[in-house]
């Protein structure tokens, strides 16, 4: 499904370079979990955002289901997003000004998805994250869990081919992390591919391939046997 | 999608009162006072622009004729009485042409039965309802006036004397006034037309002014009208006409232009014979200041949208990730600055209708908010610009961020971002400053013209006019007029004060030099008491004495004209007249200076002759009297003056009316400029309260290490303080160059004075630092835990 090779990724600021990505190869096969490890600073986020199509690499190549995407303009790269790739992350980032359910409701209708099936399709996807009962509440109304189960339900609602996750579990405690990370793990049974950045060594663990990365580039590569031994 | 973003725009509003309210506040009142100006712009440029179709064709002829080594033209069209018809027979070019006599400063005096009515009338000649409106309500308006015995009466005429307007028709009512007076039978009645500048209540055959035997080349009171042919073009027909005149006779300098009857009522000024700038000034003047409001109050939604952006920030972000193009974000910013446009107008309109009885008042005018085709499209027209442009820079911006960047939720404002919204918020303060300026200098100005000592003391003097059996003998009534105990001293006079003096020339006196031939000299001709009546000082000679029979050929004159005639010691000395006719003058006196015409115009040359046939009665009146005084003067007038209402003006009112625009100007500016600052600094106090949002952890940490709170206040403004007072620095010249060239239209002007800028600028200041110290004390007396708490 992911094909990146030789890709590189660097930021400047008025006086200093600072290389994030330094020939990173890659390749993702569907229906695959993969964490991706590593210390601060190490170019996780940087890795997960291109693979997001949020950023574009300075060079190498990226090819996603079949497509070149290395380059393209942030239109192209849109349009590519959407409906394709649901994203989780570490603070949640709901909308504060709209409620559960509408919250959840946004990449349909981008997607310009009649009114009726919206509804439906939305409704279903909150009961599956057992909060059908807070649509109509706003975010600063809930747990942190319960947010965080919103932005999954955000993610999936579109039927994603690709889940990108940036540390999910980062601010819950490990009640709340332990269920975030069944629901992945749910989603991945179901045929949802995941790229899943995260510190949690415990997080980790429910990953089928564990990738780290140091200074930009991938240093070790591990496949968890554990959880490939239970597919 | 639509529903979606007017859901989060309410929602938004609801979580952000402040930053709303002072949106809405900033928007509504600057879209009220663009309508406003709109309204009154609107009035003005349609005025007289009735005939939309043949607006080219339509030319009314402006005669021009040199004096005093200059040019004078005849603003209020006047031209020799022969001319139209003459002008319409010998050019091939017009297809018709008619005369208009009309004075509408004169009224008649029209009868019936034992109503009496002063109304303002003119004389048409055949043609004129093919080109000017006509609301007939009975009579055909192509038909009517065909015999000088008829005449067509407004409605409200025809309902004062007949109760009804039915009943007017074919009735014979009685006309009183020199020359015309006489019976006449009404064949129409008519609707005035609102949006034409010739007002007046009774129409008569030019055929009858013309039976008045005024019909010489040398006899002018006529306005030319001429309707040219399809194709002819104007510029080419002004060169054939300018020198017309000297076809009739070949020393005859005068020049003709023929000028757009639509164009004459804004571009009313005439310099060399050529049309300039009139009250089109005023209209580009407002419209201007329209603009800069407008500007101001979309700057303030521009800034508060842009710096806000951090609020907004993960919405962008979230948005942008799971879909959203820039275009569909492009459309949710306009959409919100649209429908904030559109809300304000609503508060707008009501604001309007509320204050719009105030500003007819200021205007005098009487506009109303009708809501016709033009005027609806106009005013969506401009809320749609509002929106546009109010929504330009918020929605490229924020549809602009990146989703990496957006999605990491901390905005860096870069340096050209920082630029562009201190940029804006100086251009707002400059133009506040400007206003401000210019309102203290307009006002000062104003008040000097009501101030200044003008030579002659206009208060606690009527003038009315000296008509009916006053006409033939006033002497009997201004002795008993003068034996009631309230009256001071009573006169007669030519003309009206200030403004309405004739004026001559053709005078000769020793040592005078070709040149002088063309020298103009104004002239007041009046009875004994008049020039101790009006207050004027005697420098030299004698005042006009009944005790010397030789003073009906004496003249007094003025320190202006005896300048110009270079005369050591003017009294006793002969004041001829080229024309063998008129009796040789002896200058008897000299007076001061004093301004008979507006202090737009430098005191010229005059002197004042005897004469028991002025137009109107002058009585001063002694102060604190006037209630009881003129009542008992009305008795008297109408026990000598059966049948003719008194109607009576103030000197002093003559001398507001001259200056009613520049009275509007004070006025307006004042309430335009007020607005403009209070929207300025809810600009400003938006930023003051978001700016200390942004910088609570700086302070808190600041206060952690010990600075002190006042130092924090001082910081927190001093920014705010360099952005105002560079503002100030921009503002103050260009106002200084703006109220100069203002002021050069006046010959007697105020010098701008430093303490008019300083003034300003302290004032601008002062507001501008109340307006953000009050959130700088706030911030810094916040307790610094709370921010550094916030910010982990």
């Amino acid at each position: 499904m992911i094909q990146i090779s030789n890709l590189k990724k660097s930021f400047k600021t008025e006086e200093v370079e600072t290389l994030a990505l330094n020939n990173v190869t890659l390749h993702v096969k569907e229906n695959e979990f993969v964490a991706i490890m590593g210390p601060s600073g190490c170019g996780k986020s940087t890795l997960l955002n291109i693979l997001g199509m949020l950023d574009n690499p300075n060079s190498g190549s990226y090819n996603f289901a079949g497509h070149e995407v290395a380059n393209l303009s942030e239109s192209q790269r849109t349009q590519i997003r959407k409906g394709n790739l649901g994203f989780i992350f570490q603070n949640f980032n709901l909308i504060d000004t709209l409620t559960v359910f509408e919250n959840v409701e946004l990449p349909l209708l981008f997607l310009k998805v009649p009114k009726n099936e919206r509804k439906e399709k939305v409704m279903k996807v909150l009961e599956r994250m057992k909060i059908g009962h807070r649509a109509k509440h706003f975010p600063q109304q809930l747990s942190g869990g319960q947010q965080q189960r919103v932005a999954i339900a955000r993610a999936v609602v579109a039927d994603a081919k690709l889940i990108l996750a940036d540390e999910p579990t980062g601010n819950l405690d490990s009640k709340n992390g332990k269920e975030v990370m069944d629901l992945l793990t749910e989603l991945n049974q179901e045929g949802a591919t995941i790229i899943m950045v995260t510190h949690s060594d415990y997080d980790a663990n429910f990953a089928h391939r564990i990738i780290n990365l140091f200074d930009g580039q991938i240093v070790t590569e591990t496949t968890n046997k554990s959880v490939l031994e239970k597919i | 999608m639509l529903k979606h973003n007017l859901l989060l725009f309410f929602r938004n509003i609801k979580k952000y009162k402040t930053t709303f309210l002072i949106n809405i506040i900033g928007l509504s009142s600057g879209l009220a006072c663009v309508l406003l100006i709109y309204l009154w712009v609107h009035d003005e440029l349609n005025m007289d622009a009735f005939n939309e179709k043949d607006s080219e064709r339509h030319v009314q002829v402006i005669h021009t004729y040199p004096t005093s080594g200059t040019f004078h033209t005849n603003t209020n069209g006047s031209t020799p009485n022969p001319l139209a018809e003459a002008l319409g027979k010998e050019m091939p070019e017009v297809e018709y042409s008619f005369p208009v006599k009309a004075d509408h400063s004169y009224k008649g005096i029209l009868s019936a039965g034992d109503n009496n009515l002063r109304a303002k009338y003119q004389f048409i000649g055949k043609g004129y309802f093919n080109v000017f409106p006509g609301d007939f309500i009975h009579g055909n308006k192509h038909e009517i006036l065909s015999d000088k015995n008829e005449i067509a009466i407004s409605k409200k005429l025809a309902m004062t004397l007949f109760q009804s307007t039915e009943k007017a028709m074919g009735e014979i009512v009685e006309f009183k006034d020199e020359g015309y007076g006489g019976s006449y039978t009404v064949t129409g009645v008519f609707n005035p037309t609102s949006n034409t500048s010739a007002q007046f209540d009774i129409l008569f055959s030019y055929e009858l002014f013309v039976g008045s035997g005024f019909m010489q080349w040398y006899n002018g009171g006529t306005q030319a009208h001429l309707v040219l042919k399809e194709g002819v073009n104007l510029d080419q027909f002004n060169v054939k006409l300018k020198n017309f005149l000297k076809t009739k006779h070949k020393n005859w300098n005068d020049i003709l232009y023929a000028q757009p009857y639509s164009e004459k009522y804004l571009y009313g000024k005439y310099e060399n014979g050529l049309p300039v700038a009139g009250k089109i000034i005023y209209v580009n003047l407002f419209s201007l200041i329209a603009l800069f409001i407008l500007a101001i109050a979309c700057i303030n939604y521009m800034n508060f949208s842009t710096a806000k952006a951090s609020r907004r920030i993960k919405e962008i972000g979230v948005k942008k990730a799971v879909g959203a193009g820039r275009k569909t974000l492009i459309f949710q910013y306009f959409g919100e600055s649209m429908f904030m446009a559109f809300l304000s107008l609503i508060i707008a309109l009501v604001l309007v209708v509320i204050l719009l009885p105030q500003f007819n008042q200021i205007t005098g005018k009487e506009l109303t908010l009708n809501l016709a085709r033009n005027v609806i499209v106009s005013i969506l027209a401009i809320t749609t610009f509002t929106g546009l442009i109010s929504g330009i820079y918020p929605a490229l911006y924020l549809s602009g961020f990146k989703p990496v960047i957006a999605l990491k939720g901390r905005l860096r404002t870069n340096i050209n971002e920082l630029w562009l919204r201190k940029g804006l918020v100086v251009f707002q303060f400059a133009i506040s400053v400007i206003l401000i300026v210019s309102m203290v200098v307009i006002y000062k100005q104003v008040e000097f013209i009501q101030t200044t000592n003008l030579g002659y003391n206009k208060d606690h003097i009527i003038s009315f006019s000296k008509e009916g059996q006053l006409e033939k003998d006033f002497t009997p009534f201004l002795s008993e007029i003068k034996s009631i105990p309230g009256v001071l001293n009573a006169s007669q006079m030519t003309g009206d004060l200030p403004g309405r003096v004739g004026s001559t020339h053709g005078y000769k006196w020793e040592g005078m030099s070709k040149e002088d031939r063309k020298l103009k000299f104004y002239q007041i001709r009046g009875g004994y008491d008049l020039i101790e009546l009006l207050g004027i000082t005697l420098k030299d000679g004698r005042n006009f004495s009944r005790d010397f029979s030789t003073d009906k050929d004496a003249i007094i004159m003025n320190e202006t004209a005896v300048e110009m005639i270079k005369l050591d010691n003017p009294v006793g000395r002969k004041f001829g007249n080229l024309n063998p006719n008129v009796n040789t003058k002896e200058v008897i006196g000299v007076i001061e200076n004093f301004h008979f015409q507006s202090l737009q115009e430098k005191v010229r040359p005059f002197f004042f002759s005897l004469s028991d046939r002025g137009n109107n009665l002058v009585v001063k009146i002694q102060a604190g009297t006037e209630k009881q005084t003129i009542d008992q003067i009305e008795e008297l007038y109408t026990r000598f003056n059966p049948g003719y209402p008194f109607e009576y003006k103030f000197l002093d009112d003559n001398y507001q009316t001259l200056y009613a625009s520049e009275e509007r100007i004070t006025v307006l500016s004042k309430y335009f400029g007020g607005i403009a600052i209070l929207i300025s600094c809810l600009g400003l106090l938006g930023l003051a309260i978001f700016t200390a949002s942004q910088r609570r952890k700086e302070i808190g940490i600041r206060k952690t290490l010990g600075q002190k709170r006042s130092r924090i206040t001082v910081l927190l403004s001093s920014e705010f303080a360099k952005l105002v007072g560079i503002s100030i620095l921009i503002g103050l010249p260009i106002a200084f160059l703006l109220m100069e060239d203002w002021l050069s239209a006046f010959a007697y002007r105020i010098e701008l004075r430093m303490e008019y800028f300083f003034l300003t600028a302290i004032l601008t200041m002062v507001v501008a630092l109340t307006t953000v110290a009050a959130q700088a004390i706030r911030a810094a007396n916040r307790n610094p835990i709370e921010a550094l708490r916030e910010e982990e």
